[in-house]
């Protein structure tokens, strides 16, 4: 896989230029745009591969859209006729974006779109051979996908493209490019995937994807699908109410040769819906009969809400999110219950919805409890469904992409937060029939909750942010525009915004809130015990060497070249850090080394300097020994310069002893000299 | 352990020592009258100077004292060259030069005993003085090296 951290320069589009990606394996036109093979969050050019990779396709990714990385090793070894071929990947600045962006190597597919809109008629599919050989090539081709590991998301006619003019086999287009599902039709996706945000339907399952191979074939069939041009409320109402084939159908008669494998394709009920073997089956002549989808059941007497009737209980629970004032009154006064009981006929239900408004209010975080109760209530109504949650509508797999477009866009991921620590997923989980296979998914979410209960750098919400979407770049307003998606990456871009901090600059520190959770997401051996003193308002010091602490392991375990200008920006922050040596000299000594490291840009070779054991405890004897003999002198001065009366006194005193004892030392010896004068 | 009452009862009164060194003055002096008027003569400086002193122990009367017995010994020796007789002793002590050098050297005793204790104290001052200087020095060149850190003074105000 191409290394994306060398970013190329992209010159101003003139007719012939062309930049060199991929290690210069490929080469793209800026030139030669193919909008044709365009499709949405992406600019499609002309490539080509310099060792004789032939035509290639290079799909530009649109600021504000943030590919499935955690894919590209998957894709990468898809060698399907029916998948459009991904090469590789670089990331290269681009003038017409002005910043970096994601640019994706394809095989230029061999034909044009299917469609160019789906909202185009086209002449219907007619011949059963074509409809064979469609259905063959995308059914094997998302077998390919699958088996290789992923999923497509984004069947449609227009990302399908013909392989030659005489057949009606496909290539199946990107599905890498954008959020999973994010520019799929509602038209083409489940009942469950159209009442969820697009951003946070989440990577398709192998089933919605069969659903969109049976809308797709729908579509073809009939030349158009009259559900495209309808608003998303009215596709999930027909969907729910009338079931997915009816409703696509529009009232347009399907040719009964098609009727078994339509209604098996678009069935609602994800067990009855028909798997790739079952098309494969059919395919092979065998005659495999579909069982009647499980209606939700219909109440006697509808419930009304926000001024409409239900008496679906799927309508009901999405209405239910649409109101949640209403939907809380009616939970509170026990008119749902009563519905649910006595109209619907559903004990269970009833039962269910009692102990989800129950276990709402036992909850403490995470919205208010009204609020909480109507979540719960709708994921009980309907458990298939997404999760809704004030202005969220998401299926739980879906949350990572929806909250780092928040965060991308500046907006408050507040409700996010807040659907995370209400553990709404966890009862997602336990509502659904086979609770095993969401265990995985749950325990993600709890781990996800704590990281959230952490307010320090690091952890938070910009945390959950990447460890639920692993293919995210980093989203710091000092690197996002050079879309690093390793720390080597990131640390590059670090580097070149570092260049523009002057001495006294205090927009920002070197490790924001999105660099700690993209180191700690990253880099899972991290000692994580340094990431709070990175918040503000730490002591200026501490915070410094936890700076330096951390970009010195960046720099020796991802970026081991030089950054000087990170570590000038480093260095200067650590002035106040070297109030930890005490010894002016030594301290002196310490500057001058960590601003000569710096100038070279050895982070690490900084980190060793300060945090040198020896020098440290050396350093910390001579204090000592320094406090003690200022302490001894203290204990000295004051002696000599407290009671000076009574000192002088004393002294005085002492002076008339001396005086005293010399006077009569003098006396004795005359007297002495006298006596023997006298007896000689 | 208490003294025994007994004991210090027996102890000699300030009195009854006074009337023991009399008797033993006289004593003397009826042994060697000429040495004894002199001593008693000439040492009337010290005992001059014994009334006006009020320091604690008598140190100005014992460094007079001492100066006035140092001034003597020279007298007992005219007196020992002359027969140490009671008249040699009156003769001695008729001698204004005699009692004007007693007198002198006495009062030089007792300017000694007033000023030495002063310029002493003085010395000492200026001694402590230059000693605080270099201690408040080196303090300043350790608060300098290690920073103020080093006058934290543990469970005390720092002084001022």
């Amino acid at each position: 896989m191409a290394d994306q951290t060398a970013a190329k320069q992209a010159a101003p589009a003139g007719k012939n230029e062309r930049i060199s990606v991929c290690g210069g394996r490929y080469e793209v036109f800026l030139g030669n745009p193919l909008p044709h093979f365009s499709s949405p969050g992406t600019r499609a050019y002309a490539a080509q591969g310099t060792r004789g990779h032939g035509s290639a396709l290079a799909l530009i990714v649109e600021n504000g859209e943030f590919p499935r990385f955690e894919i590209l090793g998957n894709a990468v070894n898809i060698n399907s006729p029916y998948v459009c071929k991904f090469l590789e990947y670089d990331v290269v600045y681009w003038a017409d974006i002005g910043q970096h962006v994601p640019v994706l190597i394809y095989e230029r597919p061999g034909g044009p779109r299917l469609m160019e809109k789906l909202t185009d008629d086209r002449p219907p599919l007619n011949s059963e051979v074509h409809f064979r050989q469609l259905l063959e090539s995308m059914s094997d081709g998302i077998r390919d996908i699958y088996l290789a590991g992923t999923n497509h998301g984004r069947i449609n006619p227009t990302n399908l493209f013909t392989r030659d003019a005489s057949s009606a086999t496909v290539q199946i287009g990107d599905y890498i490019a954008t959020a999973p599902c994010k520019y799929q039709h509602p038209a083409y996706c489940t009942i469950e995937l159209a009442m969820s945000h697009p951003l946070s339907r989440g990577p398709a399952s192998a089933s919605d994807d069969i659903y969109a191979i049976g809308v797709t074939l729908m579509h073809m069939i009939f030349g158009k699908l009259p559900m495209v041009n309808m608003a998303v409320e009215d596709i999930i109402k027909a969907k729910i109410e009338k079931g997915s084939l009816m409703a696509l159908s529009g009232g347009l008669r399907i040719p009964s040769a098609y009727s078994e494998i339509l209604r098996g394709l678009l069935a609602d009920d994800v067990s009855q819906r028909w798997a790739l073997d079952d098309i494969a089956y059919w395919l092979g002549g065998r005659r495999m009969g579909s069982k009647p989808g499980a209606q939700n059941g219909k109440a006697q007497r509808a419930f009304e809400i926000g001024g409409a009737s239900y008496n679906n209980v799927r309508l009901l629970a999405h209405a239910m999110t649409k109101h949640p004032d209403a939907a809380a009154k009616s939970i509170e006064d026990g008119s749902l219950d009563r519905w649910l009981r006595r109209s619907l006929g559903n004990e269970d239900l009833a039962g269910a919805v009692a102990e989800a408004v129950a276990s709402a209010a036992s909850t403490q975080r995470g919205g208010s409890p009204a609020e909480r109760a109507v979540t719960r209530t709708t994921i009980t109504m309907d458990p298939s469904g997404p999760i809704r949650f004030r202005d969220i509508s998401s299926m739980p797999q879906g949350l990572g992409a929806l909250l780092v477009d928040t965060l991308a866009q500046g907006k408050s991921p507040r409700n996010i937060a807040d659907f995370i620590a209400a553990q709404f997923i966890l009862h997602w989980g336990n509502s659904q029939n086979l609770v095993g296979e969401y265990a995985s998914i749950m325990q993600t979410y709890e781990g996800q909750r704590m990281l959230l209960d952490r307010p320090q750098p690091g952890f938070g919400i910009e945390r959950v942010a990447y460890e639920l979407s692993p293919g995210t770049p980093c989203l710091s307003p000092m690197v996002v525009s050079a879309f690093p998606l390793t720390l080597k990456s990131m640390m590059v871009a670090l580097e070149a915004y570092a260049s523009t901090v002057e001495a006294g600059d205090t927009r920002s520190d070197p490790i924001d809130r999105h660099i700690a959770a993209f180191i700690l997401s990253r880099h899972r051996r991290m000692n994580d015990r340094v990431f709070p003193m990175l918040a503000a308002g730490t002591n200026a010091g501490q915070k410094a060497l936890a700076t330096l602490t951390v970009l010195a392991e960046m720099q020796r375990k991802y970026h081991t070249e030089p950054l000087p200008h990170l570590a000038e920006w480093v260095a200067r922050m650590l002035a106040p850090s070297m109030d930890r040596f005490h010894n002016k000299i030594l301290r002196e000594r310490v500057t001058r080394d960590i601003n000569k490291l710096a100038k070279r840009g050895d982070i690490s070779g900084m980190l060793s300097v300060m945090d040198d054991g020896s020098t440290q405890k050396k350093d910390d004897e001579g204090y000592n020994a320094a406090h003690k003999e200022w302490l001894i002198l203290e204990k000295a001065a004051r002696e000599l310069t407290t009671n000076t009366e009574v000192r002088d006194k004393a002294l005085l005193r002492q002076g008339r002893q001396v005086t005293a004892f010399v006077a009569a030392l003098l006396g004795i010896i005359a007297v002495v000299i006298t006596a023997f004068i006298k007896m000689v | 352990m208490s003294k025994d009452p007994n004991k210090q009862a027996k102890k000699p009164s300030k009195k009854n020592k006074s009337i023991v060194s009399l008797l033993l003055i006289l004593m003397i002096g009826a042994i060697f009258p000429g040495i004894t008027l002199l001593v008693v003569g000439g040492m009337i400086p010290t005992a001059v100077v014994w009334l006006m002193d009020r320091t604690r122990g008598k140190l100005t009367t014992i460094t007079a004292g001492s100066m006035n017995a140092l001034a003597l010994s020279f007298l007992l020796i005219q007196l020992f060259d002359n027969g140490q007789t009671l008249q040699a002793a009156i003769k001695i002590l008729s001698n204004p030069v005699y009692w004007f050098f007693l007198l002198a050297v006495s009062g030089f005793g007792w300017f000694v005993a007033q000023t030495m204790p002063v310029f002493i104290v003085g010395v000492i001052t200026a001694r402590d003085k230059n000693r605080l200087n270099k201690i408040r020095t080196r303090q300043q060149m350790l608060v300098e090296e290690w920073g103020e850190g080093i006058t934290e003074v543990p469970n005390e105000k720092k002084p001022q």
